[in-house]
Order: C-alpha cells, then structure tokens, then sequence
C-alpha cells in the first residue's frame, strides 16, 4: 500500500517510519533498534523489507538476532551495526517512537470514546487517521493535504 | 427468576381450574355428589406451595434491589470500552522528530507509519 502511495505520489508523499514495539515480546523492540541501527547506515528500509518480505519476523521469537544475519545480505557494516546496537541513543529514540503513538491514545477522548486504537500498523497522513486502510480512504486524505499545501 | 414466574403462573392457573371445577361440581351435584375431600385437600396443598413460591421471589427481588443499589466494585470495568472509528478530521501533532522515512523530504503530504516486527 504504501509503496503503491509512492509511485502514486512521488514528489508529494514521504512516509515516516516510527517503531512500535509491543510490550509482551522483547524481541520486537530488539528488532526495532536493528531497524534503526540499519537506519544510521542508510538502510532502514532495506531492513525493514528484509524483515516483513517472507514472513522473516515469524522467526524473531526463536532467533531474536536474526536481523543481524540479514545485516550482511543488505550490505551493512556489522561491526557498525553491533556498535550502534549497544548506544542508548538508540533504545531512547525507539522508547520515544513508542512513547509517540501512546500518548496519541487519549485523543478525542470523550466519557463514551477512548481515543486512539494502540493497534500496528498504524498510518496517519500530515497527522490525520484515515478511515480504514483502502487505497480510497487514503487517497482522499492525501489529495485533501496536497491541496491545502498549494 | 423467570422460570420461577413461569411456574407460579401454571400453579395460579390450575388452581383456578381447580377451584371453578370444584364449584361446578359441587353447585352440580346434591348431598349425596362425589367427595370432594381430596380435592379440597389438595388445593390447600396448591396454595401453600403457592404461596412459599411468592415468598421466594419476594426475597429474590429483594436481593436484585440491593446488587442494583449496591456501588461499583474496583472489579467492574468501566464502560468505556467503545472505541470511536478513526476520525479523518481530527489532526494529531506528530512530529517527524529523527525518525527514518522514505520519499522526498520536502513533500507536502507526511505519511507517519507505525509498525512492529510481528
């Protein structure tokens, strides 16, 4: 979808990406600071594919340094890697991704609505939550943005 | 509670059956007519069971008054489960911060995803 967006949009459209690491498997938020370590070598993305093509994330709950073995076929520098592995300026800015889409959850809230669903993926377009995860619900948003902008 | 009301309704009825049919019979019937002895003895068998019934469900209301009335325990969920659908109309502030995206950096339109590996 979203890369459907890209080719639609080329010039119009970037897209952010923020970790999301539930709580209830540690090897996620592992997975995460791998993604954003890959990042600091130019390859977030390449990463990131790497590790939803083929399902490979089904693998991190046995082999939670799987990531590092994938490291090689995209090119990355392991030693790099490992080293950025052990900064804490990674964990931080994976907690404050995280720490992002929380606080998101109690908007409009009202004594009948909680706010925010806590569920990933989650998309939003200059801020704004589509209805739904259609190509339609998004290209309306996205077209409604593009013209405001001009 | 309902089975209960069910069961009273079948015995109020019968007893009303009972009791037209005893009348009948007896308004029918001369000095020398049936028994109705047992009869009789029966339908004071259906009243007292009747009424032990009602008892019971006079205490069983008395009991859903009181769970109604009582305050909410720390264990009851508040009812604010209902999440509202996506509202495209409202603009959450999210900054783009240090975070990784692809596309031009310049692009009017900022699309934020946020995943986890599962």
């Amino acid at each position: 979808m979203v890369d459907e967006i890209l080719e639609k949009y080329p010039n119009d459209v970037k897209v952010v990406f923020k970790s999301f690491p539930l709580g209830s498997h540690k090897q996620a938020f592992k997975a995460a600071k791998y993604s954003i370590a890959a990042g600091r070598q130019g390859k977030f993305k390449e990463m990131f594919k790497k590790i939803f093509d083929n399902d490979m994330w089904r693998q991190l709950r046995n082999n939670e340094d799987l990531p590092l073995q994938l490291a090689s076929e995209i090119g990355l520098d392991i030693e790099q890697l490992n080293k950025d592995m052990n900064d804490p300026t990674v964990d931080a800015q994976v907690q404050r991704e995280y720490n992002e889409l929380k606080s998101l959850a109690n908007a409009y809230d009202t004594d009948k609505y909680a706010g925010v669903r806590l569920a990933v993926p989650k998309f939003f377009i200059n801020g704004r939550e589509p209805e739904g995860r259609t190509a339609a619900a998004w290209i309306k948003v996205i077209d409604e943005e593009i013209a405001k902008a001009k | 509670m309902r089975l209960n009301i069910r069961y009273v309704t079948v015995l109020l009825f019968s007893t009303m059956l009972l009791t037209t049919s005893c009348e009948n019979m007896s308004s029918g019937s001369s000095e020398s007519g049936p028994d109705l002895t047992p009869l009789v003895a029966k339908q004071e068998l259906f009243e007292k069971k009747l009424n032990q019934i009602v008892k019971k469900i006079d205490n069983l209301q008395v009991s859903v008054n009181k769970i109604k009335a009582a305050p909410p325990t720390k264990n009851d969920k508040p009812q604010q489960n209902k999440r509202k659908p996506a509202d495209p109309n409202y603009v959450h502030n999210i900054p783009q911060g240090d975070s990784f995206f692809i596309g031009n950096p310049d692009a009017a339109v900022t699309i934020t995803e946020f995943f986890d590996f599962q």
